[in-house]
C-alpha cells in the first residue's frame, strides 16, 4: 500500500519532468526508441481504433467523447498499474517470484504468469488472466467489423 | 572445448530434453523434437478463438464487443481487487 501511494506522489510531481525529459547530457538513445515506439503504436492502432471510437460516438459531442477515452481509459488502469507493478517489486524486493528472470528469458508478455502464480489460488488466477488477454485480443479483433 | 564434445554435449542435453517426454506415444524418431503432443492443445486454444472471434463479428458491435467487453471489464475489476486482497503484505 505504501509502494502504491509513493508512486502516485511521484507520478505526480515527476509529471511535468518526465514529459519533457531528452536526456540531452547523454546519447537520448532509450527516450528515441520509447518514443519512437509509442508513436508508431498510436499509429498503428488509429485506423481501426479511430474508426470504432468514431462509430460508437455517433449522437455525442466532442467533448464527451475526448473526456470517456481520457477518463474512461485513465480511472480503470490506474488501480491496475498500481496493484500489479507494486506487487510485482514486492515478489522481486523479497524473493518470492522471480519476476525479472523470467522478463529477461521470456519477455515481458509472460511476466503476469509468475506474478499471479506466486499469490494464493495461483493456478486459478492465472487462468483468469489468459482468459482476459485472450479476451482483449478477441475484442480488438472484433472492432474492424 | 572442440566442436566434437560441444555437439557431444548438445546430443547429451538432447536426450536430457527428450527424457522428459519418453512417455507420450509417438511414431517419429526421437531424435526430432516431436510437437504432435502439443497439437492437441493447440488446436483447442485455435479452435476456441476461432469460434469466439466469429462469434464476436458475427453478433455485430452492439451484441458481440459490447457483451464480450463488459464481461472482460468485470473479469479485469475482480482480478485486480483479488491481487490486491491476497497480495502484500497479506503474502508476507
Amino acid at each position: 500500500m505504501n509502494t502504491r501511494l509513493q508512486a502516485v506522489g511521484r507520478y505526480f510531481v515527476g509529471f511535468l519532468e518526465m514529459s519533457l525529459y531528452t536526456n540531452a547530457m547523454g546519447s537520448g538513445e532509450w527516450v528515441g526508441n520509447w518514443t519512437v515506439f509509442y508513436w508508431a503504436w498510436v499509429f498503428s492502432w488509429a485506423p481501426f481504433g479511430g474508426l470504432f471510437v468514431a462509430r460508437i460516438s455517433r449522437g455525442r459531442t466532442i467533448r464527451q467523447v475526448v473526456a470517456t477515452a481520457l477518463v474512461g481509459s485513465t480511472v480503470p488502469t490506474t488501480p491496475w498499474f498500481l496493484t500489479m507493478g507494486g506487487s510485482a517489486m514486492f515478489f522481486e524486493w523479497q524473493n518470492i517470484a522471480p519476476m525479472l528472470e523470467m522478463v529477461a528469458e521470456h519477455g515481458v508478455a509472460v511476466s503476469g504468469f509468475p506474478l499471479f502464480g506466486s499469490l494464493p489460488f495461483g493456478g486459478v488466477l492465472s487462468a483468469v488472466f489468459l482468459f482476459l488477454v485472450v479476451n482483449f485480443f478477441i475484442t480488438s479483433a472484433g472492432k474492424t467489423d | 572445448m572442440s566442436s566434437r564434445s560441444n555437439a557431444s554435449r548438445h546430443h547429451r542435453e538432447s536426450n536430457d530434453w527428450d527424457s522428459h517426454r519418453v512417455n507420450y506415444p509417438t511414431l517419429v524418431s526421437r531424435r526430432r523434437f516431436d510437437a504432435r503432443p502439443y497439437f492437441r492443445e493447440g488446436q483447442t486454444v485455435i479452435t476456441g478463438l476461432a469460434v469466439a472471434f466469429t462469434a464476436s463479428v458475427a453478433l455485430s458491435v452492439k451484441k458481440g464487443i459490447a457483451r464480450i467487453s463488459r464481461f472482460n471489464m468485470g473479469v479485469f475489476a475482480v482480478l485486480t481487487v483479488m491481487t490486491f486482497l491476497l497480495g502484500p503484505p497479506t503474502i508476507s
